[in-house]
């Protein structure tokens, strides 16, 4: 559905031209939540100013319907923009405007007619729950509320994708949870694709399906978000992902033993596949330390274990495991 | 008593119609100082520069000299370079960059990313100005408007010198020229009531739709 190729942005107005972003190319499906995170600078905002043509690439392509929007000027961009709703980490509402009227403005743009309109923002009011507050202005609102103002204002135009900008990285963490429900209902309710960016690990986990990360402008991982997670990470991914549990303090290996990182999804952590290997080689397995997360509604167990072993039966036992299902990973 | 009251409605209908006059061209040019602007709605970097040079040059003139500097093109508006019409030229034309210049900063104010969501939303660069610059602004510009009016009820006693008429002209010609030392202090509180006024009905005004706003 959203098709981003060689995509790059390169800002030259100072004496050195600084790559914002560098040849990216992305696939986002219809229906997808798809998370974009990186660390401050690596892009991401400008990645997804992109995407609505806030900022005009310098190269590449982004096809949304069919349709690039990189190539797109004047009425035929603005026309193509009702199609994509954007909710901003400042909320940006309308102060001038009150709560009704903020969301009324995407229609009126859009040239309709009073009738329809209001029709349209009694709905959306409704969905984000906040009809009590429509005659109010913003400044009188919560964080909450207003993040829920911008996103009933982003689905005015009946957008196809919903571009998030650390949608919940001024709120706290109740209402980070509240404005995520909001989200995933609308994104299972309404079909919208939802292209998420954000520093934050933990929304990623608990509402995007596929995840991109990106550092210095390029994409250093994607793919389903499950599969980031629990896939052996490189050196560069480790500290987004940190799919390690924490090591104990007094955890010196002991001679003649290997550690390992388990990693069990789905249902594979159901399974007493430690319990098995103990059995099967019969070895004294130490565990160091676990973790389970949640990602995607799918449990993800991580378990860092310590195995006497000797060179030649270290291999067996690593197959016997990866034939259980489970990830390994040899740490020392 | 009489005179005074009859300076004093000129000297209103002086400010008054002149501030129509200034807002009429002064905000339109204030606004397309802020949209030119690089990175803006409507970037024209040469329009911006043309104008910004334009109104700092006529701001550069003193209101006296502009006065006498434009007394041909006064006369071929209004037929003739005397009297209250005739004073009402230079003023507007004085004004008109002055309050651009305020409109400017009043619009820059508005935050960027407010902007952002409105250019997000597919709207054109006329809807943004309409719907959301001066609507976000507008606390700003009748502050702005005030302090214009202000400087118009300066600048039109300066053109009573030419016999633009109102309390300028009194005190000129009663106070200055009769030494009447009662018609000028009446004249001087007269000046002081009336920009007291002015300034608290715009104060009044910006508050209330900041209150307004709060709610």
């Amino acid at each position: 559905m959203i098709k981003i190729q060689n995509l790059s942005k390169i800002y030259d107005n100072s004496k050195r031209p600084l790559v914002a972003i560098d040849s990216i190319n992305l696939d986002i499906d219809k229906g997808d939540i798809f998370g974009i995170v990186g660390l401050s600078g690596a892009g991401k905002s400008t990645l997804v100013r992109c995407i609505n043509r806030i900022e005009k690439p310098s190269s590449g392509s982004i096809i949304i319907n069919g349709v690039d929007m990189a190539e797109l000027e004047g009425k035929a961009l603005r026309q193509a923009r009702y199609a994509i709703g954007m909710v901003f980490q400042n909320f940006n509402l309308f102060n001038s405007k009150t709560v009704y009227e903020n969301v009324a403005f995407p229609l009126k743009v859009k040239g309709m007619d009073k009738n329809t309109i209001h029709q349209h923002v009694m709905d959306l009011l409704e969905k984000v729950e906040l009809m009590d507050k429509k005659d109010v202005h913003p400044m009188r609102l919560s964080g909450g509320q207003k993040q829920r103002v911008g996103i009933a204002r982003a689905l005015a135009g009946n957008p196809s994708v919903l571009l998030c900008d650390e949608a919940t990285s001024a709120l706290d963490p109740k209402t980070t949870d509240q404005i995520l429900t909001l989200l995933k209902r609308i994104n299972k309710e309404l079909g919208v694709t939802l292209i998420v960016i954000t520093h934050e690990m933990d929304v990623v986990k608990s509402i995007c399906n596929k995840v991109a990360i990106l550092e210095n402008g390029c994409i250093i991982e994607s793919g389903e978000t499950v599969d980031v997670f629990t896939h052996q990470s490189s050196e560069k991914t480790r500290h987004f992902i940190n799919n390690r549990p924490i090591e104990g303090p007094h955890s010196k290996l002991a001679k003649n033993s290997s550690r390992l990182l388990l990693t069990f999804k789905g249902d594979t952590a159901d399974r007493p596949v430690l319990a098995g290997l103990i059995q099967e080689f019969s070895l004294n397995v130490n565990i160091r330390s676990g973790s389970i997360d949640s990602i995607q509604e799918t449990s993800v167990g991580k378990l860092i274990v310590d195995i006497p072993s000797t060179s030649n039966n270290l291999d067996e036992i690593i197959q016997y495991l990866m034939q259980h299902g489970a990830g390994v990973e040899v740490i020392s | 008593m009489e005179i005074l009251i009859k300076a004093s409605l000129e000297t209103l209908y002086m400010v008054g119609l002149s501030l129509i006059f200034t807002i009429m061209i002064g905000l339109p040019l204030g606004i397309v100082l802020v949209i030119t602007q690089p990175g803006h709605i409507a970037e024209q970097k040469r329009v911006y520069k043309l104008l910004s040079y334009s109104v700092n040059m006529t701001r550069s003139l003193p209101f006296v000299i502009l006065m006498i500097f434009i007394m041909p093109l006064t006369r071929w508006l209004v037929g003739t370079s005397i009297g209250t019409q005739a004073a009402m030229v230079p003023l507007v034309f004085a004004t008109i960059p002055f309050f651009a210049r305020i409109v400017e900063s009043a619009l820059q104010e508005v935050d960027q990313g407010i902007i952002e969501a409105a250019v997000s939303m597919g709207a054109s660069p006329l809807q943004i100005i309409v719907g959301v610059l001066v609507p976000e602004s507008i606390p700003s510009l009748i502050l702005g408007a005030t302090i214009t009016a202000v400087n118009l009820l300066g600048y039109s006693a300066m053109a009573g010198a030419i016999g633009g008429g109102g309390l300028g002209d009194l005190a000129i010609r009663y106070g200055y020229h009769r030494f009447q030392t009662d018609v000028m202090v009446m004249t001087i509180v007269v000046l002081i009531v009336l920009v007291q006024l002015i300034q608290s009905t715009g104060n009044v005004l910006a508050n209330k739709i900041i209150h307004i706003r709060r709610k």
